[in-house]
């Protein structure tokens, strides 16, 4: 499902529009990569992290599914999805861990504008191996903070709830008319939205 | 956010959600209704979807926006509402992106509020 306001936000997210209420560049600069804690560090950024961008608590949230693992030449790969976008499988560019620090780029093609945007994330991985707390970088300039936490290993499929019957409306819509009174006895909530 | 608000936060079977998958941007198709089911994994809700606007439109007059249809739009309902003629108007809506007041813009807090409030009541 994506509203206009999800749009708009995920516009913001990947052009850096102005007015977008993300902190600015002079507030938090992107990194190349943020320090390597110092000596050895035994938990492994490898794994399926999920997170929650919240742009505006109960306004624009948008989930964040990231996947980081090394491939047979031991070189890091990795994948963000945005779900609710229908986003899969977005191959991340410059994937770099060093110790505790982690950054990848969220790069994409924005369609409308023609211009590729590119969107740096710097973060820490926890001791623990079990949370990745950064910021998204979006447009490189405004930063948005973002917490991932490991939710399986790497090449984990990802959960989705079945799909639910649809029912395809006559011209009349009846249907829709029909279910409604029928429930008259309950509080009821019609949303009309996009699914895409 | 109405899962996450509205569906996980309100367990009572009082309540019932209708969502009406439409071309809102334009080359929207059944499929992605379909794989849009699965952002409200609820067994209180129900789904459908029009290729067209109809429905949208239907909406315009209750919300008082004549000229822009309703997509976009979340409209809530009080016990004993019913729909005859014309689309009912809701006892509290919220929107996005439309010529109505900001104090209304989606809001998932406000929103679950507002609808154990009619729970409440009910």
């Amino acid at each position: 499902m994506r509203s206009k306001a999800v749009s708009a936000f995920l516009a913001a997210l990947v052009l850096g529009l102005p007015g977008s209420g993300l902190k600015s560049q002079a507030e938090a600069k992107p990194a190349a990569a943020p320090a390597a804690a110092a000596g050895s560090f035994a938990a492994s950024a490898e794994g399926l992290w999920q997170g929650l961008l919240m742009y505006k608590p109960a306004e624009l949230e948008v989930d964040v599914i990231v996947e980081l693992a090394k491939d047979a030449k031991g070189a890091w790969v990795g994948t963000l999805d945005l779900p609710n976008q229908n986003l899969k499988f977005h191959p991340l560019e410059n994937i770099r861990i060093d110790g505790s620090a982690v950054y990848f780029e969220f790069n994409r093609f924005a369609q409308k504008a023609q211009v590729m945007v590119e969107t740096p994330f710097t973060g820490t991985l926890s001791a623990d191996g079990k949370t990745i707390s950064g910021d998204f970088f979006e447009g490189k300039k405004n930063h948005l903070a973002l917490t991932l936490k490991k939710v399986g290993e790497a090449g984990t499929e990802r959960t989705e709830a079945p799909r639910a019957p649809v029912t395809n409306l006559s011209d009349d819509y009846h249907e829709l008319k029909a279910r409604f009174n029928a429930d008259a006895g309950k509080v009821r909530l019609i949303l009309l939205l996009s699914p895409t | 956010m109405v899962q996450k608000y509205v569906l996980s936060a309100i367990p009572d079977d009082g309540l019932r959600v209708y969502v009406v998958w439409g071309p809102m941007l334009g080359e929207e198709k059944e499929d992605d209704a379909k794989r849009a089911t699965t952002h409200l994994p609820d067994r209180r809700v129900t789904h459908f979807w029009t290729p067209g606007h109809a429905v949208a439109e239907a909406f315009e007059a209750p919300l008082g926006i004549p000229g822009t249809r309703a997509w976009d739009t979340f409209l809530l309902y009080a016990p004993g509402a019913r729909w005859g003629d014309t689309a009912p108007v809701p006892a509290y809506f919220m929107h996005v992106n439309k010529p109505l007041p900001a104090e209304r813009r989606l809001n998932g807090d406000k929103l679950a509020e507002q609808t154990r409030a009619l729970l409440k009541a009910k």
